[in-house]
C-alpha cells in the first residue's frame, strides 16, 4: 500500500476532538503549558519504522510496563488492558487523528473508567540521527484510580512512567533487546548465603 | 557460585549465590578467570556512591571464558577468552556508533535516576550501584554480559590473564586521560594520585610524547613505582606548598596539563581539604575535591585539566575563578573503554607496555573481603589486587 503523503489534510473526528490534537507539540514547534507530560527522545531509526512499530498497537505491551494487551476493535478503536497485582483495569481509546509516519492522537472514550488523551509525533531528527519521537499526555484521575495504577506499575508518577516507556521503546527499536537486570542473581536471593569462613 | 557482595560501608562478604543465566538474547555468560579490585570499588566500599543495595555483586575489571551464548550474539562463541569493559554499551545508539560508549543511551535500565540527578544518563557499568544500572559485577565465578558483541574483546589464547586484564578499565582509563591532555612533544604532565589509574596515566603520557611526568602522592610505594616508570615524584606530605613546588619545577609556568587520578575521596592536607572532610562527614557535600583544586591552581595558563578520577555528586569551594582566569580546558568523564581496548591490546602484544607492572597482590576469591580491607587501608604497600576466580 502506498504511503499517504505526509502533509495530507488531517481527518479530524469532530465528535472526539482531542485537546492534545489541537495543540500537538510540533504544530507550533513547542509543547504547551497545560500538557501534563511532555517528553521527547531521539531514536536511530526512520520515522516510517518508528511510526509503523508504534501504530501496530499489539506491539505496545512489548515495551510498556504492565500493559497486558491492546485489542484492536476497529480502525479507530482499541481496548487497553493493564494488570497490576492481579487487578485488571481496561479502557477504550479512539484515535482522533493520525497522519501516517508523522503523528497519532488518541482519547479515551467518554464512558471509560480512565480519562486520558495524548498524541505522539514522529519527525526526522537533524544530523541523520533518526527520528524525534515526542509525546504529549493529558489525563484526569477520577477517584485516583489511574494514578494508583500508574504508580503501582512503575513505582513512579505518570510522567516518569512515560519516560521509562519511551526509553524502552528507543532501546528496543535500536537494539532489538531491552536493557534489563530482572532475574539476575544477587546476595539478596533467598537461596543466597554467606560462605562460612574457614 | 561464589561472589563478593557489598553489605554496607566497609563490609564485603563472600556469598554463595545462584549462577547467572542469559536474560536477553544478546547476552553471554562468562566463566570468570581473573578479576581485579579497582580504586573506584573503594568509593563503593567506603560508602561514597549512592544507590548501592545490600547483596549487590561487585567488580568491573573482569576477564574469562565464554560458556553460554544468547541467540542474537554474532561475534562470540563458547570457549572464546574475552576481556570485559567496565562500562556497558548497547553498540547501536548514536553515542556507541561514534565510540562514546560510556555515554550509551540504552544500557542503563535505571536511566531515570541519573536523568534526574545529572540531566542525562550515561552508560551502565558492572557492579557499580543501581543508578549505574545495577548490573551484577565480575568479582564472582560467573558473570552475565549484556550486549555481548559490543562489550567484549577477544584475546589470544596463551597470553597471560594479568597482561590483558587491565584492558577492562585502568589501562584505557589512564590512556584516555593522557589523550585528553592534548600532549604535545616536550610537554610536562602532572598526575595527582599514583594509584593504578595514575600509574597508567604516567606510562600513557610518555607513550603519547610527554617529556616529563610529575607524580604526586603520599604513599612511598606508589611513588617508587611511578619513578620506575620514569616520573619525577612529589610526596605532598613533604612539600610545604605543592603549587609552588610544581611551579618551581616548571620554570614558574606550571605543568602543561594536570591529571586528577584521585577523584572524590582526596586525602589532601590543605585547609580546604580538611574542611571538605568535615563537610562530607556531616553530609553537606558528597565529593572531596582537593586534588582537583590543586590541579586547577597549578596548571599552566591555557593548559588542560583532565579528570579520570570519579566524581558523583556536589563539590564545594571549587575554584572556578582560577579556571576561568587562566583559560583552562577541562576534559573528563567515564572512559569509552571499548574504543581503546583493541589498539591498546596491540601495544601490549607489541611489548610496548605490560600493564601487569601495577600488580602488588595476587589472591584467591575466598580472600576477597580481606583484599578490600588491605587495599582500602593501604596496608602492606598494596597498589593493585588481582583475584583468581577459578
Amino acid at each position: 500500500m502506498p504511503t499517504p503523503p505526509i502533509h495530507e489534510k488531517p481527518q479530524v473526528d469532530k465528535t472526539q476532538k482531542s485537546k492534545a490534537l489541537e495543540k500537538g507539540p510540533f504544530q507550533d514547534g513547542r509543547f504547551h503549558d497545560d500538557d501534563k507530560s511532555r517528553l521527547a527522545v531521539t531514536v536511530g531509526v526512520s520515522p516510517e519504522v518508528a511510526y509503523t512499530f508504534f501504530r501496530n498497537f499489539q506491539n505496545l505491551p512489548l515495551f510498556m510496563k504492565s500493559l497486558k494487551s491492546v485489542d484492536v476493535l476497529s480502525s479507530a478503536k482499541s481496548l487497553w488492558t493493564v494488570e497490576v497485582k492481579g487487578k485488571t483495569v481496561q479502557w477504550e481509546a479512539t484515535i482522533t487523528n493520525e497522519r501516517p509516519n508523522e503523528m497519532i492522537a488518541w482519547q479515551s472514550t467518554e464512558d471509560s473508567e480512565v480519562e486520558t488523551s495524548g498524541s505522539i509525533w514522529f519527525s526526522p531528527a537533524p544530523q541523520n540521527l533518526g527520528t524525534v519521537i515526542s509525546l504529549a499526555l493529558d489525563y484526569k484521575l477520577p477517584g485516583g484510580t489511574f494514578t494508583e495504577i500508574l504508580t503501582s506499575m512503575a513505582g513512579e508518577d505518570p510522567k516518569s512512567l512515560a519516560f521509562i516507556n519511551l526509553r524502552r521503546l528507543k532501546c528496543f527499536l535500536e537494539t532489538g533487546e531491552f536493557a534489563t537486570i530482572e532475574g539476575q542473581s544477587s546476595g539478596r536471593d533467598s537461596e543466597s548465603e554467606a560462605v562460612l569462613k574457614h | 557460585m561464589k561472589a563478593l557482595t557489598w553489605q554496607g560501608k566497609q563490609k564485603v562478604d563472600l556469598m554463595n549465590v545462584p549462577d547467572p543465566r542469559v536474560l536477553s538474547s544478546g547476552d553471554v555468560i562468562v566463566k570468570v578467570t581473573t578479576s581485579a579490585i579497582c580504586g573506584s570499588d573503594l568509593h563503593l566500599y567506603n560508602g561514597y556512591v549512592p544507590t548501592m543495595k545490600k547483596g549487590d555483586i561487585l567488580g568491573h575489571e573482569t576477564m574469562g571464558e565464554v560458556v553460554e551464548v544468547g541467540p542474537l550474539v554474532k561475534t562470540l562463541k563458547a570457549g572464546d577468552r574475552i576481556v570485559i569493559p567496565f562500562d556497558i554499551g548497547c553498540g547501536k545508539c548514536h553515542h556507541c556508533k561514534v565510540e562514546e560508549y560510556s555515554a550509551c543511551d540504552n544500557s542503563n535500565p535505571n536511566a531515570i535516576i541519573p536523568d534526574e540527578l545529572y540531566g542525562q544518563s550515561g552508560a551502565a557499568a558492572f557492579g557499580f550501584s543501581h543508578m549505574m544500572g545495577g548490573y551484577a559485577g565480575g568479582q564472582a565465578e560467573y558473570i552475565r554480559l549484556p550486549f555481548a558483541d559490543t562489550n567484549s574483546l577477544i584475546v589470544p589464547q596463551g597470553i597471560d590473564d594479568e597482561k590483558v586484564l587491565f584492558l577492562s578499565d585502568i589501562f584505557p582509563t589512564g590512556y584516555m586521560a593522557a589523550e585528553n591532555c592534548n600532549i604535545k612533544r616536550g610537554d610536562t604532565v602532572a598526575v595527582w594520585g599514583a594509584g593504578p589509574v595514575g600509574q597508567m596515566c604516567i606510562r600513557s603520557a610518555f607513550l603519547l610524547g610527554a617529556e616529563r611526568v610529575i607524580a604526586i602522592d603520599h604513599f612511598e610505594g606508589r611513588l617508587k613505582m611511578a619513578a620506575d616508570s620514569g616520573a619525577e615524584t612529589i610526596n605532598y606530605e613533604d612539600a610545604d606548598e605543592l603549587v609552588d613546588e610544581l611551579k618551581a619545577l616548571t620554570g614558574g609556568r606550571g605543568p602543561d596539563s594536570c591529571i586528577d587520578a584521585v577523584g572524590l575521596e582526596a586525602h589532601g592536607q590543605s585547609i580546604t581539604s580538611i574542611r571538605d572532610r568535615v563537610e562530607a562527614a556531616v553530609g553537606l557535600v558528597t565529593d572531596r575535591i582537593d586534588a582537583l583544586r590543586l590541579a586547577i591552581m597549578a596548571c599552566k595558563k591555557g593548559g588542560t585539566v583532565s579528570v579520570p578520577g570519579v566524581y558523583a555528586g556536589f563539590s564545594d569551594h571549587f575554584p572556578f575563578g582560577a579556571a576561568f582566569g587562566k583559560g583552562l580546558t577541562f576534559k573528563m568523564g567515564q572512559t569509552h573503554t571499548q574504543k581503546y581496548m583493541k589498539p591498546l591490546l596491540k601495544l601490549i602484544l607489541e611489548d610496548k607496555i605490560d600493564p601487569s607492572f601495577v600488580i602488588t597482590h595476587r589472591m584467591e576469591i575466598d580472600e576477597g573481603s580481606h583484599a578490600y580491607e588491605i587495599f582500602s587501608d593501604q596496608k602492606d604497600e598494596c597498589i593493585k589486587v588481582v583475584l583468581k576466580m577459578h
